[in-house]
């Protein structure tokens, strides 16, 4: 299998097998550091904890920018340590995602917003229209 | 000379010139190996009781003693080896059963040692370990089938008790009794100090270590010595001895010898009387018994500790660890045939079981076959000699290992295999009280922090090296490893490829 094949499989078994949201299963795939995880609030820290021991084999250690299409939306998000690069624009009511700023701004050379999201902190669109 | 007369072993070799007749050697040899010649002003010695344990060697201040393998031989012959033919002899004289100490010594494959490690190269970059986290933290005990959410939609903790550990290397059992005092206080306080964890073996918990409770494991074996309400509540976990890697298949002895003082209180039988410990336990027969075990261990502690249950690497360890996932146990920790013992049947240590490699990766692709690896947490042991051994075994499937044999080397262990005899001349496996000081507490805790420290340094750059930052990224990560000079059965059975595949 390759890398995308295996990582959509996790996404299937946590997403629609286990029932966690989006942001859970990137906390368990892209979960964060421990001390991280320590200097958290005391129930983000064991809800953090919670999915990292749970899932533990599902972490995803090595380098990876992934897309993830869904009805109604994708999701963006790069590994923990931000090894690939990652960048998201907005503009209106358009997202964009690319890895360098400037294929955003080929694209849409008026970006209103532009920003790298941190490793492991997902980014999830969805469409006005289906989740008004 | 008599049919069992032996030339010696080994040959002590003093050099006349550098010996200043300290008698430094002679104090130290609890064999009475070396003494001093008034007449000739000169130390001798016999060679004959010496058991190479290298005690005096590491001790003369002036570098005057050698021990060399003696070179005395019988005729030369590949079927009846010397040692064969030695131990027919010993046997027409005693009529008994040869016993050993420490782990199969023979010529068997060390499947480690034809186990290559990966590194990264470009497309996955290395890591490095000193300027990036690298975790090595471990959770031990069963992960939940499901998640479970409150009325809020909020998670709901519903994780079975787990043990934490700093790294993924626990102190395997070793109990007081086959251990001394002082080297117990050692594992307990190292295992405090690294946030890992010790074992009691079956000889119970001295009243001085309860203290270590929150890093100790408590054994219940066949003999249940020393098992009581509050030596079960006072551990972390429990672990029920089925069987030990050095001797699959029979029980424990201590010979009423060693059962003295404090030893006879913590495992609570009488002075002086043989603490034997039957083959099976007496209670459990099947799976079913096993469940029972483990559930009145669980009650007793109120569900709040995991139970380990240790079997020794035998033929069908596959099928036995399946049925041990299904026992309710939490965590399953496997003992290889290499696994050590402070005295076994020589047969049996020499002959019986399988390699811990072989039965680690059977039992890891087994239950994920079975879709019960979540089930179960495995420890791995019998013969996890350093840290490359250790991400071997992770990469093969183990949560974590137990070290013994390599923790008391760190303690001075020099490997003479004379456990059985209670004479250790450097404190470990003795109960003699002036051998047993010899052992400094301080000194001992520290050589196993700084074992464990630099194990753990190497595991983190191993694991950086191949682009890994988390531990449990690893376990059970077959493509890390790659075979050399291994059959396609062997390879089979490991789940690896073959060097340049």
């Amino acid at each position: 299998m390759t890398d995308t094949e295996v990582i959509t499989y996790i996404v299937d078994f946590l997403v629609r097998k286990q029932g966690l949201s989006l942001t859970e299963m990137s906390n368990v795939i892209a979960a964060p550091f421990w001390s991280t995880i320590s200097r958290k609030e005391p129930a983000e820290r064991e809800r953090l904890s919670y999915l990292r021991n749970a899932f533990a084999s599902l972490l995803i250690t090595g380098p990876f920018s992934i897309l993830l299409g869904f009805e109604g939306g994708l999701l963006a998000l790069n590994d923990r340590l931000k090894l690939r690069s990652m960048v998201v624009g907005e503009k209106g009511d358009m997202v964009y995602i690319a890895s360098e700023e400037a294929a955003i701004r080929v694209i849409e050379p008026n970006v209103e917003r532009i920003w790298s999201p941190r490793g492991g902190e997902p980014v999830i669109v969805t469409l006005d229209h289906l989740h008004k | 000379m008599a049919v069992d007369y032996f030339y010696p072993e080994y040959e002590i070799v003093r050099d006349p010139n550098r010996c200043i007749a300290c008698r430094v050697c002679e104090r130290q040899c609890a064999n009475k190996v070396h003494s001093y010649d008034e007449a000739s002003g000169k130390m001798v010695c016999d060679d004959a009781k010496c058991v190479n344990c290298h005690r005096c060697v590491a001790l003369c201040p002036t570098r005057a003693l050698k021990i060399v393998p003696s070179g005395d031989t019988f005729k030369s012959n590949s079927n009846w080896t010397d040692n064969y033919m030695k131990e027919i002899y010993r046997q027409a004289n005693s009529g008994g059963v040869l016993l050993s100490s420490m782990g199969n010594p023979d010529n068997f494959p060390v499947y480690w040692d034809k186990i290559l490690i990966n590194a990264s190269q470009v497309t996955n970059p290395s890591i490095d370990p000193l300027r990036e986290p690298m975790e090595t933290r471990t959770f031990l005990g069963k992960k939940p089938t499901h998640v479970k959410r409150d009325s809020n939609g909020r998670l709901v903790p519903n994780l079975e008790p787990q043990l934490e550990l700093a790294l993924p290397i626990l102190f395997g059992g070793m109990s007081y009794g086959a251990i001394s005092y002082n080297a117990h206080e050692c594992l307990a306080r190292a295992a405090e100090t690294i946030g890992t964890f010790y074992n009691t073996g079956e000889g119970g918990l001295h009243k001085d270590f309860y203290k270590y409770g929150k890093n100790t494991i408590v054994q219940v074996a066949s003999g249940r010595f020393g098992v009581h309400k509050d030596y079960l509540n006072a551990g972390a976990a429990i672990e029920i001895k089925i069987g030990q890697g050095a001797k699959p298949g029979i029980g424990g002895h201590l010979p009423g010898l060693k059962i003295v003082g404090d030893i006879s209180q913590t495992r609570m039988i009488p002075m002086g009387s043989d603490a034997i410990s039957p083959a099976p336990h007496h209670d459990i027969y099947s799976i079913e018994d096993l469940h029972q075990l483990v559930y009145s261990l669980k009650e007793a502690t109120n569900y709040e500790k995991p139970v380990i249950v240790k079997i020794a690497a035998v033929h069908n360890v596959a099928a036995i660890a399946s049925g041990v996932a299904r026992s309710g146990a939490d965590i399953i920790a496997i003992d290889g045939f290499r696994g050590g013992t402070g005295a076994a049947p020589t047969r049996i240590r020499d002959n019986v079981g399988i390699p811990i490699e072989l039965a680690l990766a059977a039992v890891d692709q087994r239950l994920r076959e079975e879709g019960i690896r979540g089930n179960i947490s495995i420890i791995c042991g019998g013969s996890i000699r350093n840290s490359a051994d250790v991400v071997k075994a992770i990469a093969l499937g183990a949560d974590a290992v137990y070290i013994a044999t390599a923790a008391l080397l760190a303690l001075g262990c020099h490997l003479c295999r004379s456990c059985h005899t209670g004479n250790c001349n450097w404190g470990i496996a003795t109960q003699k009280p002036e051998l047993v000081k010899r052992l400094n507490t301080d000194v001992g805790t520290e050589h196993l922090i700084n074992m464990l420290t630099a194990w753990g340094h190497e595991i983190t750059e191993m694991m950086g090296g191949m682009g890994i930052n988390s531990i449990e990224a690893l376990r059970g990560n077959r493509l890390m490893l790659r075979g050399i000079g291994l059959t396609d059965r062997e390879l089979a059975i490991l789940g690896i490829k073959h060097a340049g595949e």
